[in-house]
């Protein structure tokens, strides 16, 4: 199971004068919770907008599984088994909490088509918890209810690797532990999560490994004791004053 | 931009694909036989040609305007492409018009693929500006392209005069044209491109993340579109047997069929018949009662503005809330594909 399954070489991405992602290497094993963290502005979601094809990059390479992906668009990408959720949720709002579901099962990698579309759709219901809501609009979901919809619609595509960009932000404590089941459940699937997160709790606790950005650069790679004690990563957060 | 229509708990068989395109059929073979049984109402035979001519066009802009959530303000240009297109070869080689049906139809699908490519990565306003520039920059070639090397094309704003046709004949094509049009839109409503539609109307940057090929679909989606447009072209030229750029590429074309998709039901399937029923018929009948040539326009206008207000699907929308067995039939379900 274990091994590499997404590979990223020195990606570079400028807007401008501003460089987002300066130079990062990023590898990920398979079956891995791999966790991104940074202070604002650090550059995670530049770089997740890289891996899902949002963006393409301003320089390096990034393959899936040895296959290069990096400039092929969003549903390019998806089709290859890489699949994103958005920051801010984005619903089909006016579809209901099935039909939402179901664009992932026909569009994603496996092209899923009636029955065994819908047999998909009821399994990802089942899994986060939506089933009760299936009729529902998307858009009088609560909150929480719509980040896991996103979790929910990008798994019926059949990922092989998922990005989460920061799903429990804005949760409470209940519907946060209930996320952090629901991603721990993802993993044990089998598929590989790479996940920006602020809330600290979920991602020390899910993560195998973790990469901290700052500034657009790598500072610090390791496990959640490793990285929490390096110096560099104090630095980031805490300002200078705080080594001393 | 399109709400999807209430679930209303109805007997799948009722709003099953099946009965929907039996419906469709029966009520093409119920205007089809119009001529048969009134062989002597003219102007009734007219009146069921316009209705069916705008229905055409609006279920094919309805594809790319309702579905895709791409509102076109140029959908003249394929309208004139497929009755030019029919109309020149008709003229230079006497090809009859209703055979040129389908080279008419893909000539403008290839037209709109031309000018869908670069045009449909526009969102909103301005996909809409874009659609204006390319239905007057149309209208603008048809009337400068009047001849070439001394073979005939359009002859310019004096307008093509064709050779007389059979009403009759012209009767039968546009109702089976109508089946084709509305089967195709049932079809595409409830599959798996539907679907995909859909989801670039509700979000095309998540769409996109989740499998949809947005570009691909919206392409596609506007020929289709551009397809019935042109077909309903060549009725037009077979049935009125004189095309003139004004009216052929002509804006009030273009912002009529914006209007009647909106007015019947914007992104479902019967929306676009109700539409062009109110607006050929039914204006028309007002026309003919107030002899106001304003009146007509006037009360459109105002339906316009109580429907955007406070129902945005239209006519279907009104029979919906209604709950009338009527409405039920004909209610577009939320169904899976």
């Amino acid at each position: 199971m274990s091994g590499p399954i997404l590979v990223g070489r020195g990606l570079i991405k400028r807007f401008g004068g501003l460089v987002a992602v300066n130079g990062v290497d990023i590898d990920v094993d398979e079956g891995q919770i791999y966790g991104l963290i940074g202070p604002n502005g650090a550059g995670k979601t530049t770089l997740f907008r890289l891996l899902s094809g949002v963006y393409a990059p301003t320089a390096g390479t990034f393959e899936l599984r040895g296959r290069k992906i990096a400039g092929l668009s969003p549903h390019a990408v998806c089709r290859l088994g890489l699949v994103t959720t958005h920051q801010i949720v984005r619903p089909f709002a006016d579809m209901t909490v099935h039909r939402n579901v179901l664009v992932g099962a026909l569009f994603g990698r496996l092209g899923l088509r009636g029955a065994a579309a819908e047999a998909e759709v009821d399994r990802v219901l089942e899994l986060t918890q939506l089933s009760a809501h299936r009729a529902t609009f998307a858009r009088s979901l609560t909150l929480a209810r719509r980040k896991r919809l996103e979790v929910a619609r990008a798994l019926a595509t059949a990922p092989d690797v998922l990005l989460l960009d920061e799903v429990a932000a804005g949760l409470n404590p209940t519907e946060g532990a209930q996320m952090v089941d629901l991603i721990r459940k993802i993993r044990d699937s089998g598929i590989t999560i790479v996940m920006v997160e602020h809330v600290m709790k979920a991602i020390m606790s899910l993560s195998d490994r973790i990469m901290v950005m700052d500034l657009g650069r790598k500072i610090a790679l390791g496990t959640a004791d490793e990285v929490a004690r390096d110096p560099a990563v104090v630095k980031a957060y805490l300002g200078e004053r705080a080594i001393a | 931009m399109t709400a999807q229509p209430p679930r209303l708990g109805l007997p799948r068989w009722l709003t099953s694909v099946w009965t929907q395109a039996a419906l469709i059929v029966a009520i093409g073979i119920v205007i089809a036989l119009i001529p048969v049984v009134q062989p002597r109402a003219l102007n009734l035979q007219r009146l069921a040609f316009f209705v069916l001519w705008y229905a055409i066009m609006a279920t094919g802009w309805n594809i790319i305007g309702g579905y895709a959530g791409q509102i076109s303000f140029g959908h003249s240009a394929f309208l004139g492409m497929g009755a030019y297109v029919s109309g020149v070869l008709w003229y230079t080689t006497k090809i009859d018009p209703l055979l040129t049906l389908p080279v008419a139809g893909l000539a403008a699908a290839a037209y709109s693929f031309l000018v869908g490519v670069p045009t449909l990565r526009l969102r909103g306003p301005y996909f809409a500006i874009a659609t204006i520039g390319v239905g007057e920059a149309s209208r603008l070639f048809a009337v400068n392209f009047d001849d070439i090397f001394g073979v005939t094309l359009t002859k310019g704003v004096t307008g093509l005069s064709l050779p007389n046709y059979d009403a009759e004949t012209v009767h039968y094509a546009t109702a089976a044209v109508f089946v084709l049009a509305m089967l195709t839109t049932l079809w595409i409503r409830r599959g798996v491109f539907g679907t995909g539609l859909f989801a670039i109307n509700m979000d095309r940057d998540a769409a996109e993340t989740v499998g949809v090929p947005t570009a691909r679909l919206q392409v596609l989606a506007l020929a289709v579109s551009a397809f019935f447009c042109a077909m309903a072209g060549t009725l037009y030229a077979a049935r009125q047997q004189f095309l003139d750029p004004a009216s052929m590429f002509g804006f009030d074309k273009s912002i009529a069929l914006v209007l009647i998709p909106l007015v019947g039901g914007l992104g479902t399937v019967w929306g676009p018949v109700f539409g062009a029923l109110l607006y050929s018929a039914g204006l028309d009948q007002i026309q003919s009662a107030s002899r106001n040539p304003y009146l007509p326009s006037l009360i459109y206008g105002v339906l316009l503005v109580v429907i955007v207000l406070f129902e945005p699907l239209g006519i279907v929308g009104l029979l919906g809330r209604l709950r009338a067995p009527l409405g039920r039939l004909l209610r577009p379900s939320e169904g899976a594909p």
